[in-house]
């Protein structure tokens, strides 16, 4: 995929685009702590679906610039618009996976002409403060602590990697590997942000329409199930396979994506954006 | 500061690059297997000099693609040219480090009026074909395979990260742990292209300033001095420290290059 940084007011984002200019845009959007990589497999099938697809990396991972003052997925979803600006992208469809899908979930419902249809790859959903307590052990157990001997490598990035990636593939498990470096300061960090993102309370609220695009293994499987009805009218479809989904197997990740999108935009849509 | 960070179209992919300050422009180049990264440090400095400071990830490190098959050395310093002709730079100052030392001066023997000066930190200068020898069984024990359980990050980044750098400083450990996973198990082609190079058919005919600034610990300690005294009236300073001294010791590393460049 062709590599390019777009400027923001918070700092550079770095995205990789692959298919024709004048396609419709495909924003792909990747979870934590990965990074547009996530989408070097997909990408080709779904360029070759006739769309333009543009993975970015969210601030503080892969080559993009940290926000200023810290994670938030309204932050994110901020500089995914300003990117949309540089590109001169009035709307686009979005698929977002795991922290992903929250900033795809926060473009659709708080920045909603900028979006047309929606993937949720797989979606983490607190509903109150003690689910978010009870989730903060488990990433602990991931944390980035840095020393000058690279004891840290252990714990992070090969920690989460080795409980995550299921497949004898070396070429994902370096992809991945450098991903979780490049973002290793922002991890702790974003993940906690994804856990106070109020997307319970906005789901509801959703007008675009939207595909939950789950995996039977998947690390959010449970809350991407339990969410799904939360939005009116939207799809459920689980894939088997875990959350490595669509570096594993990206043809059916890929064939469920084009199945949905080429439904196209509603017209009611189309038609709030002309107003 | 942050450099701000770009790529350039070449003929084989993207090059990727980073770039701070404006005025006369200072390229650097790394050595394996670096990145720019390895100049963020010392940019400031030569900023506040007033030089339009830019760093290049080489072929195949960093965010920068590589060669479709293993390059020569012509072939990337025949890469500096188009990635200068590529951000319309006509005139500068280049300065490499070990393997960017080599790339340096390939890229100066290529088009000597194009560079201002030449300055090498540190230069991995090969002599003769025992010398080349001898380097190939070094580049052995370094190279390494990905695998799907990581278990090749115990001893890649971290043999030659632990053999390189001092014990006091995790943000570079990190910085260059990131960078070496970048480069990937083809790193070693660089490596290549400074064993196979013939450095002494060229240092004797450079015409600009050139400058050798060594550190006292460093791995290409005595190839240096080596190539310094091949280098008709070229200047030579050493500093204290390893090969990671603009890493280590910015200011000092900035400071002995901006002497160079004022005189």
């Amino acid at each position: 995929m062709r590599r390019a940084y777009s400027e923001t007011a918070t700092g550079q984002v770095h995205l990789r685009t692959l298919g024709a200019a004048g396609a419709r845009p495909l924003l792909c959007l990747h979870k934590t702590p990965s990074s547009s990589i996530q989408f070097l497999r997909v990408a080709p099938l779904l360029a070759a679906a006739g769309y333009r697809v543009i993975a970015l990396d969210t601030p503080g991972f892969g080559g993009s610039a940290a926000l200023p003052g810290g994670p938030s997925i309204a932050g994110f979803a901020r500089s995914v618009v300003e990117v949309l600006d540089g590109l001169g992208i009035e709307q686009a469809d979005v698929l977002g996976h795991h922290t992903g899908a929250l900033t795809a979930l926060e473009l659709a419902v708080r920045h909603e002409p900028r979006v047309g249809r929606v993937i949720l790859g797989g979606i983490l959903v607190m509903r109150d403060a003690a689910e978010r307590d009870a989730y903060i052990p488990y990433l602990t157990r991931y944390k980035f602590d840095l020393d000058a001997r690279g004891a840290f490598l252990d714990t992070y990035p090969r920690g989460p990697l080795n409980d995550w990636l299921t497949r004898d593939d070396p070429e994902q498990y370096l992809w991945e590997a450098t991903a979780y470096l490049q973002g290793a300061r922002a991890f702790t960090d974003t993940y906690v942000a994804t856990l106070h993102h109020d997307a319970w309370e906005i789901l509801p609220t959703v007008r675009r329409p939207v595909l939950f695009l789950d995996q039977a293994e998947g690390r959010c499987h449970e809350s991407t199930e339990r969410v799904a009805p939360r939005v009116p009218g939207a799809e459920y479809v689980c894939l088997p396979g875990t959350s490595e989904g669509c570096l594993d197997d990206p043809e059916p990740f890929a064939a469920e994506v084009i199945r949905f999108l080429a439904a196209g935009t509603p017209a009611a849509v189309a038609t709030a954006l002309t107003v | 500061m942050s450099m701000k960070r770009a790529y350039a179209d070449v003929s084989f992919g993207q090059l990727h690059y980073r770039h701070a300050g404006e005025g006369t422009p200072l390229l650097f180049l790394h050595k394996t297997p670096s990145s720019s990264v390895q100049f963020e440090r010392c940019a400031p400095y030569l900023v506040e000099a007033g030089y339009r400071v830019l760093a290049l990830d080489t072929p195949g490190f960093g965010l920068s693609d590589r060669h479709p098959s293993q390059p020569t050395m012509q072939q990337y310093g025949a890469a500096v040219h188009e990635f200068l002709d590529a951000i319309d730079i006509d005139k500068l100052h280049l300065f490499g480090h070990h393997t960017g030392g080599t790339i340096a001066l390939e890229a100066a023997s290529q088009n000597q009026e194009r560079f201002l000066s030449l300055g090498f930190g540190g230069i991995l200068a090969v002599k003769d074909q025992a010398d080349r020898e001898e380097l190939k069984a070094y580049l052995g024990t370094y190279l390494w395979q990905p695998d799907w359980r990581g278990e090749f990050l115990k001893t890649y980044p971290t043999k030659p990260l632990n053999d390189w750098l001092t014990e006091n400083d995790p943000e570079q450990y990190w910085i260059e742990a990131t960078a070496y996973l970048e480069a990937g198990p083809l790193f070693w082609w660089s490596y290549e292209g400074v064993r196979n190079h013939a450095p002494y058919e060229i240092l004797p005919q450079l015409k600009m300033p050139t400058l050798f600034l060594n550190q006292e610990q460093g791995r290409c300690y005595d190839r240096t001095i080596a190539a310094a005294a091949a280098t008709p009236g070229s200047t030579y300073v050493c500093l204290p420290g390893t090969s990671e001294g603009c890493m280590d010791d910015p200011a000092a590393f900035a400071g002995a290059v901006l002497d160079f460049l004022k005189g």
